[in-house]
């Protein structure tokens, strides 16, 4: 947003990046973004519609009319802030709305986690959290995809087909419009 | 709609005492334990309460699920006492098993994460539950105070009839209705799910903790897109305790973003209830109908 943009003199390279991934979206370009494999990524290559989003509200749009409907997509979502007990939640609540048995696939972004406070240790780690809503599907899984609060927040197209492709050496998600 | 509740406690019945969530160590549940004897109760600690667990929870997930099933499974058990709430009680609701506990119903008593408990209950099995003070909440003297003593004349049967001072902020007017609610971030945390609950023609009350004022708007917002605030008989809100605020003012106390958000409806609203994560803390139960009276006075809210 516009709070990304840096004075342009400062500009780190991750961020002149990233908003030139914003001018390539406008400007439509079909997206290709390619990032390190994290251990925890569970592989697989999907086609299918890209949908998320910030997982707080991704939560607080529940029983609305904004309500999200995740079948045969892929969700992507990211947070700042919260303690590991709230995103474990926030995941529970996505599971127990029904919105993580039917994805095509699943990408988690950026989390900023609020460190535990002493004798509260959550005792799971993010990936922990994730990995043991999913356990019982089969759809690919990937982490650290740049997308979140943070300076490498590259543009996605929300709504748009994407092609994702998560192996053992890397993770590609290609906008096939 | 019939709302199943559970017989009410007799001399040397048996309560028994699990954490579904958080950890506690053993010695904050001595006083409750303590006075539940002296009331002529037995009491039953299970393992969750001073477990080895050395993380934030009571246990695994395991051995907490066992721990819930064997109490609700057990008929000679007529209560279950949450230790405490914290996280974690979401993470094991959907696999219990009601089929026996349905056979002999028995009062489950929390607040906080026991939430997401209350409202399972009542919207899938219609049976009463008791959202009310744990066991750390009777230290400190606790067990003295008329909360404590509201949790125990609630289990022996007697109806509620509470009052609270009146607020400058009160709508007034006359309601009776069935009671539901507990912790604002639990409950929003059930919509969509098989937690979820319907309000229309209910008294509704929340409460929270610790919350960004941002956050309780955005929770009551959610509230009220889902369509659970506009066909209240009533609204209680209970203590908003320990409230935080963004660097950059949000520029409306907690009274004033509940009230904006009602604004638009008749019914009567209260604040300043006495449920709560502080002191007060009224026993209050779930399902049940309650006749709710607001005016210049203050609130009545009296069990039918």
């Amino acid at each position: 947003m516009c709070n990304s943009f840096p004075i342009a003199t400062n500009a780190e390279p991750i961020q002149t990046e990233t908003i030139d991934s914003i001018r390539k979206c406008l400007g439509g370009e079909k997206m290709s973004y390619t990032f390190a494999t994290n251990s925890n990524n569970k592989t697989g290559k999907v086609s299918a519609e890209l949908i998320g989003g910030n997982l707080k509200t991704l939560e607080s749009l529940s029983g609305t009319a904004s309500d999200i409907i995740t079948a045969n997509k892929i969700l992507f979502t990211e947070d700042t802030g919260e303690y590991l007990y709230s995103i474990d939640r926030m995941f529970r609540n996505l599971k127990r709305t029904g919105k993580l048995s039917q994805l095509a696939g699943l990408i988690i972004g950026g989390f900023k986690i609020k460190p535990d406070d002493a004798g509260e240790e959550f005792g799971k780690t993010l990936q922990e959290i994730v990995l043991e809503k999913v356990s019982e599907y089969n759809y690919p899984v990937c982490f650290d995809f740049p997308v979140g609060h943070q300076k490498n927040n590259f543009a996605v197209k929300c709504g748009v087909m994407h092609q994702l492709d998560v192996t053992a050496n890397s993770v590609t998600l290609n906008s096939l419009a | 709609m019939r709302i199943t509740v559970p017989p009410y406690l007799k001399h040397g019945d048996t309560i028994a005492i699990t954490c579904p969530a958080g950890y506690m160590p053993a010695e904050k549940a001595a006083t409750c334990i303590e006075t539940l004897l002296q009331q002529g109760y037995r009491v039953i600690a299970g393992d969750t309460l001073g477990s080895s667990s050395q993380n934030y929870f009571s246990g695994t997930d395991e051995k907490r699920l066992n721990e819930m099933q064997g109490f609700l499974d057990d008929k000679n058990i007529k209560a279950i006492l949450c230790g405490r709430g914290g996280y974690g009680t979401g993470r094991i609701i959907d696999k219990l098993c009601f089929k026996k506990f349905l056979k002999h119903p028995k009062w489950i008593i929390g607040f906080s994460d026991i939430t997401i408990m209350h409202t399972f209950l009542y919207s899938n099995y219609k049976i009463a539950s008791m959202h009310a003070a744990m066991a750390a909440a009777f230290n400190d003297e606790g067990y003295k105070n008329e909360y404590i003593a509201s949790l125990l004349a609630a289990l022996r049967g007697e109806k509620g009839n509470y009052k609270a001072v009146s607020h400058p902020m009160n709508r007034q007017g006359n309601a009776k209705g069935k009671l539901i609610g507990g912790n604002l971030s639990l409950l929003v945390n059930s919509i969509g799910t098989s937690s979820d609950f319907k309000t229309k023609n209910s008294i509704l009350f929340i409460e929270d903790i610790g919350e960004q004022l941002y956050n309780i708007d955005r929770m009551l917002w959610q509230l009220k897109r889902s369509g659970k605030l506009d066909n209240l008989a009533g609204l209680i809100v209970g203590g908003f305790t320990d409230m935080k605020d963004t660097e950059r003012p949000f520029g409306k106390n907690i009274y004033e973003i509940i009230a904006d958000i009602v604004s638009e409806y008749s019914y009567p609203v209260c604040y300043d209830f006495p449920v709560s994560h502080g002191k007060e803390n009224v026993a209050l139960k779930q399902g049940i109908k309650y006749s709710f009276c607001v005016n210049d006075k203050g609130t009545i809210l009296k069990e039918i």
